[in-house]
């Protein structure tokens, strides 16, 4: 598969010989030191990422990315040391074992990866756009949650950072100046467990304004009965940007039903504004109706899809705060905060970021979890990314 | 048969008198011809921000441009650094709907208008400092007199921003007395200057006099960036669908 794929990138890479291709990519070295279990832990990584664009024709076009990635330092978990000892005991005596004997079961170990990030091609015309391939899918207006974007994982650490490509045809058809409507098919084995998205977007009256619709097959691991679960989940979304009196309003909503877990709601309202002197304030309430409305209720599985699986959080109700200043013309200088207001423990990221040169960033984030042992942010130790890219 | 004609010819020579001419111009009438000449039907352009830190240390932007309808519709592509390549922003209504686009998310962003206020890129020009609006409907003005810069004389305007302008409580502005070219904008926040823009290297192209360099300079911290056009080509037919926001995912 990945000799067919790099033959594809190099048939259309000389199809497009002579036109406008194009090379470019990142270098990028991230170290995190974390706290875990009264030690301090290191672990790095190096990535490169390579991207290819070629502009085949004035309507068609190819965009890909390869990523060629290496951990070192500490590679390998257990994901008992990430959840309290409490829900871990819990779950050992209901299955009627020991923590010792099922410990082993939860390893995990971050691998070195190879991998297609991104692939895809365009065509454009003046009636539709079609983008097949590996591609981002981006939806949802919500800066810390998106709770209509189930094609992405976030990380509430660092929410802008890329996300993984998604598999899927995508057709474009644009209506009325600003409106467009989005049609999404994510191959899967069959048609039945193909994931359908259907989405449409207009700007109106200064907001721009969408709903959409996605039905998908989603797959889970269940540690109670130690089986994967796949299960048809059907989203009926909406969200909508724009200002009220200068400030910034989104939010953003979704509800979704499932064919044998209990059906809920998700949605998050937000604002931000930028002050005369430069500084940005931004806020965000979130409500997880698929969440626990008090700590006692987080399950085994609950704090597994947690460790395991970016933005599935543990409690109902969360708000976000953050500010954002420019201190020189090459540094900018945020802080952000995250509440679990269900369960009263709260992380802060401070988050720095410099110019070093043209083309080189260095982003610096601390992690400082707050609240107790058996809350959600307060299981985590403090730690930190000192992260340097260089792009080409 | 001939003497009636001439006749007619005189009499229409006579009765015709260029309106402005031998009249003074009214304050309007200036910030019009101001408008005027920056006020293009379209343009496509490319050029560079050079951005000067206060310790000394340069970035440099590089981009194209495109504008619409008298600068009502702009769109900005940055073409360099790597590190930018490809982004894009889209203004349109004269600044006043502003769209961030960036192919590493593939997302499309409405800024609201208090990120106007924000530098754009790190340069010393924020985004409403880019959106090239009417000074006749985004600002009241008075004509303080007339200055020179840098020996040029110069008409010398007050404006005050109406609730469609910039965030500024004032700028002064110094436009050429003879082709009506600004060359010279200080902006005030809170009563005191902040910025100042120079214009420099000012071409006539198609009967209207751009600059090809501008100089912002930041004057409470020492910054300054140098936009400098590099080629411009106006009145060029340009597609509506280029601004939109349906299009700036297009690569």
């Amino acid at each position: 598969m990945k000799r067919f794929i790099l033959m594809l990138l190099f048939s259309i890479a000389c199809g497009a010989q002579a036109q406008d291709l194009q090379f470019s990519g990142y270098f990028e070295n991230q170290f995190f030191p974390q706290a875990l279990n009264d030690k301090i832990i290191l672990q790095d990584y190096n990535k490169l990422r390579l991207d290819l664009s070629a502009q085949v024709s004035d309507r068609l076009s190819f965009n890909g990315n390869y990523i060629f990635q290496t951990h070192h330092g500490a590679n390998r978990f257990n994901s008992f040391d990430l959840i309290p000892r409490r829900v871990v005991e819990a779950y050992a005596s209901r299955l009627h074992v020991s923590v010792d004997s099922l410990r082993p079961r939860f390893d995990f170990a971050l691998e070195d990866e190879k991998m297609l990030d991104n692939a895809y091609v365009s065509y454009y015309s003046d009636a539709v756009n079609v983008r097949i391939g590996k591609q981002q899918l981006p939806w949802g207006s919500g800066y810390a949650w998106n709770p209509t974007d189930i094609f992405h994982e976030k990380n509430l650490l660092d929410p802008t950072y890329e996300k993984r490509g998604v598999n899927a045809f995508k057709v474009e058809r644009s209506f009325g100046g600003m409106g467009m409507v989005t049609g999404i098919l994510g191959v899967e084995e069959d048609w039945k467990h193909t994931t359908k998205a259907l989405k449409v977007k207009h700007h109106v009256r200064g907001f721009d304004v969408s709903v959409s619709f996605i039905e998908k097959y989603q797959h889970g691991f269940d540690y109670d009965v130690f089986q994967e679960t796949t299960e048809r989940r059907r989203l009926f979304g909406w969200d909508f940007s724009g200002e009220v009196k200068a400030v910034g309003i989104w939010a953003e909503g979704a509800y979704n039903t499932l064919a044998r877990s209990r059906d809920y709601g998700q949605y998050l309202v937000g604002a931000d504004y930028t002050f005369e002197s430069g500084l940005y304030i931004s806020t965000e309430y979130y409500h997880n109706g698929r969440g626990r409305s008090n700590k006692a209720a987080y399950s085994f599985n609950d704090w597994m899809r947690l460790t395991s699986t970016a933005g599935e959080n543990l409690g109902r109700r969360y708000l976000y705060a953050g500010h954002r200043y420019p201190l020189t013309e090459l540094l900018d200088w945020s802080t952000y905060v995250v509440i679990n207001l269900t369960d009263g423990s709260y992380v802060v990221y401070p988050y720095v970021e410099y110019s070093l040169t043209d083309n080189t960033q260095l982003t610096l984030i601390g992690y400082v979890p707050l609240g107790k042992k058996d809350a959600e942010f307060g299981a985590f130790g403090a730690g930190g990314i000192a992260r340097v890219r260089l792009y080409f | 048969m001939l003497k009636p004609l001439i006749g007619l010819i005189v009499l229409i020579t006579l009765a015709w008198v260029p309106p402005a001419q031998g009249q003074p111009l009214t304050p309007r009438d200036i910030i019009r011809r101001i408008d005027a000449n920056e006020s293009v039907q379209s343009s496509v352009s490319t050029g560079r921000q050079i951005i000067t830190t206060s310790s000394g240390r340069k970035r440099t932007l590089e981009m194209e441009m495109y504008t619409k309808d008298e600068n009502d519709k702009q769109l900005t592509i940055y073409t360099g650094p790597a590190r930018v390549k490809g982004d894009k922003i889209l203004m349109l209504n004269d600044g006043d709907d502003i769209w961030f686009y960036t192919p590493k998310t593939d997302r499309v962003r409405h800024l609201a208008s208090h990120a106007k206020r924000q530098k754009v890129q790190g340069s010393d020009f924020t985004y409403e400092d880019m959106a090239r609006g009417k000074l006749e409907q985004d600002y009241t003005h008075t004509l303080l007199g007339e200055d020179d810069v840098e020996g040029v004389a110069c008409y010398h305007f007050e404006l005050i921003p109406t609730e469609h302008g910039p965030s500024y409580s004032k700028l002064i502005l110094w436009a050429d007395k003879e082709t009506f070219a600004t060359l010279q904008v200080d902006y005030y926040e809170d009563g005191a200057l902040l910025k100042r823009l120079k214009a420099h290297d000012i071409r006539s192209i198609q009967g209207h006099w751009l600059p090809f360099r501008f100089v912002m300079r930041n004057l409470r911290d020492g910054g300054e960036t140098v936009l400098e056009t590099e080629d411009i080509t106006l009145n060029v037919d340009l597609e509506d669908k280029l601004f939109t926001t349906n299009h700036l995912k297009k690569r």
